[in-house]
């Protein structure tokens, strides 16, 4: 299971994030956040795309001008609401269609690619059916069956089995979070979010209600553990303190 | 000039001749007349000048959609009079309008024209030994010919010499550059992968302001040459070691960013040190950058500048910082 979730790491690319070595992320505007996300070494840039044929070719016009009439991959920036600027991966196929592919969140630095609606669902589903199964599992050792009682429950040395199993999960959660993010991230992460809850009450606009659970999302597929209901469990607990 | 044709107007002076625009009475066509100056008394004493005789001689003799096509010769007493086809503009304007942004089938499509008219060139023993962007016409269909003759020549006898001052520099090839006596293909197919370059990067690659100095920027960006790389380098006329002052020479890759793997080939067999190496125009179309997507583009798709002709070319002209740097040296 570990081993699959590893190599899956490295294919997936919901599973990585980027940080641009050569740029301090405060000094990321909406300006030149493409600058900072465009760069050979980011791989979720294309280096193909339309945005590149353009700085290769040395031509001194606005990107977006120039972009509009060319056909083809190209980033765009999405929407600025610094620190969070969101680009947005697309094809134009011509000057007024345009299929977007994906899109990016670049939050204090860090880019993470937007995960689509299906890996959502998926990661969610399995995340709730995980534990499950394992309660299932668990529950049928205790299964007894006789021909005159029928079917019934035997629990012996219960809290014991019980307290093991725990620990164990809790290692197993523990140990991913160490690898996926840094304790900087955990914690500004959870930082930025407040502060961008307290700047922007949901009612107040719709643009940011459709930010809030996306990047919600991408926090939660940082710390996405082998068990997955957890970290929900912890970013709504902390949401709720904050809000006492 | 001749009843055939009536002149519309002026489009601009060269080095050697006065070029109008012309209506072909009897076609209805448009055509481009080349009227050869006669210059001085003494000049004229030996008759017209040797690029006019040089570009009848050649192109009366081949006919390829690639290549301008030299439809009239108009001898009027004293003056000559060379009628070709009508050509909207050329690569360097293209190059250098920046409206423009050549996209990787617009470069594929150029780079094969101008190849299948070299490989014709080629084929039949001529080489045109002064290729750059300036010499690629383009017209509204979006086809690209060949043109500007006055240095070309044949090619091919073994015992003769030729001169080594020929191609504008930033296109000339090192052995050129070394004073080689007697080259071949490689001299036209290294101009090529320097046309193409200048299209992907919308600048020159190699502006050397001197010889030596136009060494010196080849080697900043392919490194420099081994005697393993071309054993016949050091016999050659005017060969110096050139020292580079970075000796790790950038990748390739890393100056053409968004340059596929295929091009990147290419370009890299264009640019062989050793001419004896470099690939011809018949195994440059066969490489993989013409079998990969995105394919060439139709012709009408080529971009074309918007036009503002005769005026933009003398103001750049004008410009440039004297008219050394791209001026052709003769022998």
């Amino acid at each position: 299971m570990m081993n699959r979730m590893t190599t899956g790491k490295v294919e997936n690319p919901l599973h990585l994030s980027f940080r641009n070595p050569h740029w301090p992320p405060n000094m990321i505007t909406p300006d030149n956040v493409l600058d900072y996300f465009c760069i050979q070494a980011n791989h979720f840039y294309d280096m193909g795309s339309c945005n590149q044929q353009i700085r290769m070719q040395n031509i001194n016009r606005p990107v977006e001008e120039c972009l509009r009439t060319m056909a083809g991959i190209q980033y765009i920036l999405w929407h600025a609401q610094p620190p969070l600027y969101i680009i947005c991966k697309q094809r134009r196929n011509n000057i007024n269609n345009v299929t977007p592919l994906a899109y990016y969140y670049v939050i204090n630095g860090n880019i993470h690619q937007a995960p689509d609606m299906y890996s959502v669902v998926q990661s969610r589903l399995l995340g709730s059916l995980e534990p499950l199964r394992n309660a299932f599992q668990e529950v049928t050792n205790y299964l007894r069956y006789n021909t005159a009682k029928g079917y019934y429950w035997e629990f012996k040395g219960r809290p014991q089995v019980k307290r093991e199993k725990k620990e164990t999960e809790d290692d197993e959660e523990e140990k991913p979070i160490e690898e996926r993010s840094t304790n900087f991230q955990k914690t500004r992460t959870f930082m930025l979010l407040d502060q961008l809850l307290a700047e922007l009450p949901a009612d107040e606009a719709i643009e940011p209600l459709e930010l809030k659970p996306a990047t919600a999302t991408t926090s939660v597929k940082e710390k996405k553990a082998p068990v997955f209901a957890e970290p929900t469990g912890r970013g709504s607990g902390k949401s709720a303190a904050n809000h006492e | 000039m001749n009843k055939r044709y009536e002149t519309i107007r002026h489009l601009g002076e060269g080095q050697f001749a006065n070029v109008y625009m012309a209506k072909d009475t009897e076609t209805g066509e448009t055509v481009a007349i080349k009227k050869i100056k006669l210059g001085s008394r003494d000049e004229a004493k030996d008759g017209i000048n040797r690029t006019a005789i040089r570009e009848i001689k050649l192109l009366k003799e081949i006919q390829h959609e690639n290549i301008i096509g030299l439809r009239d010769v108009i001898g009027h007493r004293t003056s000559i009079q060379l009628v070709f086809d009508f050509m909207e503009t050329d690569l360097e304007h293209v190059v250098q309008d920046q409206k423009i942004i050549l996209m990787p089938a617009h470069i594929k499509n150029i780079t094969m024209q101008t190849l299948l008219g070299l490989e014709f060139l080629h084929a039949h023993w001529i080489l045109h030994r002064d290729l750059k962007p300036n010499n690629l016409l383009m017209n509204t269909m979006g086809r690209v010919k060949l043109a500007d003759f006055g240095l070309a020549r044949f090619f091919g006898s073994p015992n003769r010499n030729y001169t080594h001052q020929v191609v504008t520099r930033w296109y000339r090839s090192p052995e050129l550059l070394y004073g080689a006596k007697s080259y071949g293909v490689g001299i036209d197919i290294w101009s090529v992968g320097c046309i193409l370059a200048e299209l992907l990067l919308r600048l020159p690659i190699f502006p050397g302001d001197s010889d030596i100095d136009q060494l010196v920027k080849i080697f900043n960006v392919l490194g420099c040459p081994t005697t393993e790389d071309w054993p016949t380098m050091t016999s050659l006329q005017s060969y110096i070691a050139v020292k580079t002052p970075n000796e790790e020479p950038p990748e390739l890759q890393f100056i053409f960013s968004a340059a596929g793997p295929e091009l990147i080939e290419l370009m890299k067999s264009m640019w062989t040190f050793d001419p004896a190496k470099r690939c011809t125009t018949t195994q440059a179309l066969q490489m993989d950058y013409f079998k990969v997507q995105p394919y060439c583009c139709l012709d009408e798709e080529l971009p074309h500048p918007n036009r503002q002709p005769a005026k933009r070319r003398k103001f750049e002209e004008k410009s440039e910082g004297g008219p050394g740097v791209r001026r052709l040296i003769f022998e």
